[in-house]
């Protein structure tokens, strides 16, 4: 009887399936990997209408306004 | 064995494997942010020395003049976005140590001796994505901290030697604590942000016979190259260009902190990076 790591514990159908094609060897694993990724990548972004939003640099959070008066300040020296 | 005693002997070995990455990775640990920090404040003194002394004067002036009396919370977003740029080196130094973790394990063979203790690879693979999220951040902000303190010092005794009044000296120093506590959650919020990006370096680092990072870079680009010219989709541009804008992980206050962490493309990514880092831990079963 097959058994897992020596031990009596039987192992399943779907143990043996994945040792006999996914966890074949590091090629077949790595591959299966990443296209599992791909895979859920693809279909989420199919899902939810993913769109790109590199391009809004603009802070949400906060304004940066430097009042004139600190600006001549800096410039003509000390008070 | 109890509870309690099955809880420490997990604490003591993960005490373990963490101090056995900053060990074997001290130069990038501890060596290349000093370094940075160091260069960083030199550039500045530089810089600094460029203007003529009323001018030096003024700024000081400024500096712990301007900060007296306001409340430390309001103006630490200003300082935070400056020390944002911390977060390129800190997400620099995490992605290098990340792509010759398992690489050099393999390569030196010490995974057989690792896998000869009675530690998991799931263990050990863990203790990677801990050390690049947490332990990295936390080194960093550290030093950056100890930097921080010199360089506030050593400004406050050249100002008080030019005659001004340091007023504001306590709000500064409040202010500038704040803003580094936000850049070190910013850091957090990062790495956890991009453990897609953690899972993918590891992937390759577990899999790579050759430089794992440039595989690593170029595997994804070449991927989104062939889904371009075979499928004329750009489904994986677009969800890389969607999680690229650094608003996503900056923090600048602690009220939207938990709604970042637990926001759907925040988990969306822990689960990708989670998929790929199992087939890390799943590759180191494979010698090479």
């Amino acid at each position: 009887m097959n058994s897992k790591h020596g031990t009596k514990q039987p192992v399943t159908f779907m143990q043996r399936t994945l040792r006999s094609t996914l966890l074949r060897n590091k090629h077949t694993l790595f591959i299966a990997t990443v296209v599992a990724v791909l895979i859920v990548v693809a279909v989420e972004g199919r899902l939810t209408g993913r769109e790109a939003s590199s391009q809004e640099f603009e802070n949400p959070f906060f304004d940066i306004q430097v009042s004139p008066q600190v600006r001549a300040d800096i410039r003509s020296g000390p008070r | 064995m109890s509870d309690s005693s099955a809880v420490t002997l997990a604490a003591r070995r993960w005490r373990g494997l963490l101090m056995r990455e900053i060990r074997e990775n001290r130069s990038l640990m501890l060596y290349a942010p000093c370094l940075l920090v160091l260069v960083a404040i030199l550039l500045g003194l530089r810089l600094f020395t460029l203007f003529p002394v009323e001018r030096q004067t003024a700024a000081m002036d400024l500096l712990f003049n301007r900060f007296e009396g306001i409340n430390a919370l309001e103006i630490a977003p200003l300082l935070t976005s400056a020390g944002a740029l911390n977060l390129v080196f800190i997400v620099g130094i995490a992605l290098s140590y990340l792509a010759s973790s398992l690489y050099a394990d393999r390569r030196e063979l010490s995974y057989l001796f690792w896998q000869s203790m009675p530690i998991s690879d799931r263990a050990t693979v863990m203790s990677k994505v801990a050390t690049s999220v947490l332990v990295i951040p936390a080194i960093y902000l550290a030093i950056l901290t100890v930097g921080s303190m010199i360089l506030i010092i050593g400004a406050a005794v050249y100002s008080y030697s030019l005659g001004i009044e340091l007023n504001g000296l306590a709000e500064l120093v409040a202010t500038m604590c704040i803003a580094l506590g936000f850049v070190g959650l910013s850091a957090v919020t990062a790495m956890l942000w991009l453990l897609p990006a953690v899972g993918w370096i590891l992937l390759f680092s577990a899999y790579a016979t050759r430089v794992p990072l440039l595989w690593a870079i170029g595997g994804l680009v070449a991927l989104s190259l062939l889904e371009e010219v075979a499928l004329g989709s750009n489904m994986l541009d677009t969800w890389i260009a969607s999680r690229s804008s650094p608003w996503q992980y900056l923090v600048f206050s602690l009220d939207d902190l938990g709604a970042r962490l637990f926001s759907y493309d925040m988990l969306f990514g822990a689960v990708l990076g989670g998929m790929l880092i199992s087939g890390a831990i799943l590759l180191r079963r494979f010698a090479d």
